[in-house]
């Protein structure tokens, strides 16, 4: 017996020990996140990570100059005998990344929900928190966050559901408008905050799904008709400029240039018999001018492709970064979407090799000085959206993207919630859930 | 010894009166809920209203998934409390021990005849077997008889007829009113969609099973529960998606309980490679879709040549109970040798089909039963196809599954709205 105990302690202390022996590998090691060789800001130091195949293992830290160099040695559990790595390089940046990023989670189902919100990370923490739950609003859906000029402070979203609309925060003031209530009466739901910060673009879509019996693509999500409609937010006014209120093209994704001068677009030429005649849906990159509160002239055509269709347009500087994928207007569900990036002065796009893979890429933002980028893709497991940081080298290229680090790298696997619209903030957002309880209390 | 008796009598009573009235119950509690050790789940419980008593009641609850160790635990707990009095009140003693005994006849008087109670252990046993695909305890429980009373069990009766090859047989034994029979038309409630999703996974669609059984867990208290994350492996291991099979065997095994073997681990933990990436990429345009009317989704799948026997009944016998009398003779044609004997109802529509005098049926080679031929001359019952036929008002509904059009298509629905 009481060997028996003593083998059993003996077992145990075996478990994780380290070995006395190691051979040295002339290789990166297998870890998960993969961070080997990315670059991230002075700020995002932390990088939990392990062994992606499990084994036991330790980290020796170095930095050097501007890079930080890991020596991972790592041996299975109870053997004697272990394996040292090559060290690995994380690249140190000077850029400033926007403190926090706002997202949506929220299960990557179907036509019902119970639980979601729009959360805050803080990127030089691991530190999440609600700005608001759909607690607030009775179960319903709270989607499209967007945030003028990246200020939490002067922002909106949507709250759907019984007595729902577009929820307006301007500091302390914080108040519900439903817009298909207001003007040419249509519901508001891709919006772009023009720079100034008076006016919001929406895109007014009437948005299905169909779900395929047998296809590795399960969902798909279009519309069956869109417009753009603009909104003063200082008159609570709502203007539809017939030229984007058209019933043969279908208008949506709005984007301002950071001038505030272009209004760029995606549109497509309407499509009848949908969904069945899906794949023949192709939008294409518009955009058209925009002076004192007035549009200007008609749409040109900025890109447009036969095999692709673009959605999520976003702008910094004259880097346009948009999404791509063989039809239709939810790049999410569908695995072959890739970011792509066109130059707006030379009109050329390319697809983005450093950020793309072999699953879905999809909603992306510009950090506010355009040194980042933030993108949602499916990579891991091609259904769950997680969130992806590439620092812009220049040139349309980018570096390595990183897993957004967690405390314990397993919480990107175990969380049963999709990171929706990544967007960058300036500064924390105000917790809202009782200011949104009271618009929605009976 | 004997003040050890009453405490080891009072848990034997109990243990055998819940082991024996309420073990699918326990079953189903288990199946709706979820405790695991992850932060999400933690952070959810904690930011609750009653964290404290939901986190231990949630672990208790994974242990019913052995409804002998949930009757256990319950049995466990009650003679506890006995004894906690009994050590209270020392005086009292007896009088404790009568309120108990009093209790445990109470108990046995409500747990074994209210009404209630009985019809949620029923359909707790129902779901159980369904899902365990016994199709025997199914037509036990969903008899003609408590489905004339309770029209919810008639697509159970109707999946696990077709399931067991009966289908055509004995298909107007039961109350049916039409083609909606066999499906939960009403789509948005947490039974619709688990018995949808055993549905579709007999029909051949994994991704529909998928679809219902996330719609199924937006029904429970946390969203998913140990039966959602179990379906989900079981259909991503049947689909061959390794990937999210190992994904929610993961999650699982974050629970006390579960201990699933996974496949390859980097394909869970990394950016791993899928097994094939040009598979991953397609995006089909062209594939069929989802609609509402369950008949024109078996139509698609035959014609796409999903012809199992199962679904070849199911179309068939949907096309009887819609009266599509058309229908029904070209897919009989085109899928089963009709030199062979046939099922009871198939004889019987076509006998029906004949004396519309309709030149375009040949039933020279279908050897017709003569008591088939007795009973149309003379009887015709309820439980055959022309008793349905004449007595049965018809209902709406009932696409054309033949001629699939892209306007046919979105008028049953192939769409469905997203937004408020």
């Amino acid at each position: 017996m009481p060997l028996c105990f003593l083998l059993l302690v003996m077992w145990l202390l075996a478990g994780c020990g380290r070995p006395s022996t190691f051979i040295d590998a002339d290789s990166f090691p297998p870890i998960f996140p993969d961070y080997v060789g990315v670059t991230v800001p002075l700020s995002m130091q932390q990088l939990p990570f392990e062994m992606s195949d499990g084994r036991c293992f330790s980290v020796e830290k170095e930095t050097k100059g501007d890079t930080l160099f890991f020596r991972v040695s790592a041996w299975e559990r109870g053997s004697s005998r272990g394996m040292r790595y090559k060290p690995f390089p994380v690249y140190l940046s000077h850029d400033d990344i926007d403190p926090y990023v706002a997202y949506r989670l929220i299960e990557p189902g179907y036509e019902s929900w119970r639980d979601m919100g729009i959360y805050q990370r803080e990127l030089g923490s691991f530190n999440e928190s609600s700005i608001v739950t759909n607690d607030a609003n009775n179960k319903g859906c709270v989607n499209c966050h967007s945030f003028a000029g990246a200020n939490p402070e002067r922002m909106l979203f949507h709250a759907r559901g019984q007595g729902g609309g577009t929820v307006f925060v301007d500091g302390d003031d914080v108040r519900l408008l439903n817009l298909a209530k207001v003007g040419p009466r249509k519901q508001g739901t891709y919006p772009a905050w023009h720079p100034g910060g008076r006016y919001v673009a929406f895109s007014s879509n009437d948005t299905h799904q169909c779900f395929s019996v047998e296809d590795k693509q399960p969902i798909e999500v279009y519309d069956l008709s869109s417009d753009i409609i603009l909104m003063d937010v200082s008159t609570d006014s709502i203007y539809a400029y017939p030229l984007l209120n058209t019933a043969d093209v279908w208008e949506t994704f709005p984007a301002w240039n950071e001038e505030g001068t272009k209004l760029f677009f995606c549109a497509a030429d309407s499509v009848e018999g949908m969904p069945e005649r899906r794949a023949k849906v192709h939008y294409r990159l518009m955009e058209i001018g925009f002076s004192e509160g007035k549009f200007v002239g008609e749409p040109s055509v900025v890109w447009e492709c036969d095999t692709l269709s673009a959605s999520f347009p976003v702008i910094k500087g004259n880097k346009l970064l948009f999404t791509t994928t063989s039809h239709g207007t939810f790049p999410i569900w569908h695995q072959d979407a890739d970011l792509w990036m066109l130059d707006l002065e030379t009109c050329k796009a390319a697809p983005c090799d450093d950020l793309n893979s072999f699953r879905a890429e999809s909603y992306h933002s510009w950090s506010s000085n355009g040194k980042w980028v933030v993108f949602g893709s499916r990579r891991l497991d091609g259904r769950y959206t997680r969130l992806f940081i590439a620092h812009y080298e220049g040139n349309g290229r980018f570096s390595k993207p990183f897993l957004l680090p967690q405390k314990s790298p397993q919480e990107n696997l175990l969380r049963l919630k999709s990171y929706n619209r990544p967007e960058f903030m300036t500064r924390k957002s105000p917790e809202l859930q009782k200011q949104v309880r009271n618009l929605f209390a009976p | 010894m004997k003040k050890i008796l009453p405490p080891i009598m009072l848990f034997l009573c109990v243990f055998a009166l819940l082991q024996c009235c309420l073990p699918y119950t326990f079953l189903s509690w288990e199946e709706h809920g979820l405790f695991l050790h992850t932060p999400d789940w933690r952070s959810e419980v904690f930011s609750g209203s009653l964290p404290l008593v939901t986190y231990v009641t949630s672990w208790i609850v994974q242990f019913f998934h052995y409804p002998m160790v949930g009757a256990a635990l319950i049995a466990f707990g009650t003679t506890l409390i006995f004894l906690l009095l009994c050590v209270l009140m020392p005086k009292a003693r007896k009088a404790i021990w009568i309120v108990f005994a009093l209790l445990l006849i109470a108990g046995v008087c409500v747990l074994g005849t209210n009404k209630a109670i009985r019809e949620i252990e029923r359909w707790a046993k129902l779901e159980h077997v369904a899902q365990k695909k016994k199709w025997n305890e199914v037509l036990a429980i969903a008899t003609p008889e408590r489905a004339k009373k309770d029209r919810r069990m008639m697509p159970y009766a109707l999946l696990a007829l077709s399931e067991k090859g009966e289908l055509a047989n004995r298909m107007f034994t039961y109350p049916i009113l039409g083609v909606e029979d066999f499906l939960y038309v009403d789509w948005y409630s947490r039974e619709s969609g688990f018995f949808n999703s055993l549905f579709y996974e007999s029909f051949g669609s994994v991704n529909e099973a998928v679809h219902q059984t996330f719609q199924s867990a937006t029904y429970l208290p946390h969203g998913t529960s140990f039966g959602t994350l179990r379906r989900l492996v079981l259909l991503y291991r049947k689909q061959g998606n390794d990937t999210l099979a190992d994904k929610y065997a993961t999650i699982l095994n974050q629970s006390t309980l579960h201990n699933y073997s996974l496949g390859k681990r980097a394909n869970v933990s990394g950016e791993g490679a899928p097994d094939s990436i040009d598979s991953l990429k397609q995006t089909s345009a062209k594939a069929s879709l989802i609609t509402r009317d369950a008949f024109y989704n078996v139509g698609q799948m035959l014609a796409q040549g999903h012809i199992t026997q199962a679904n070849v009944d199911r179309f068939l016998c949907m096309a009887l109970a819609n009266r599509d009398l058309k229908i029904f003779y070209r897919a009989l044609k085109l899928y089963v040798d009709i030199k062979r004997p046939l099922p009871k109802h198939y004889q019987e529509a076509l006998l029906l089909l004949l004396s519309s005098f309709d030149d375009s049926v040949d039933i020279s080679e279908v050897k017709i039963d003569e008591g088939v031929r007795n009973a149309f001359e003379t009887e015709r019952n309820r439980d055959t196809f022309f008793g349905y036929y004449f007595s049965v008002p018809q209902q709406n509904g009932g696409g054309n599954p033949i001629e699939p059009s892209g306007q046919n298509a979105s008028r049953q629905g192939s769409g469905f709205k997203v937004g408020s």
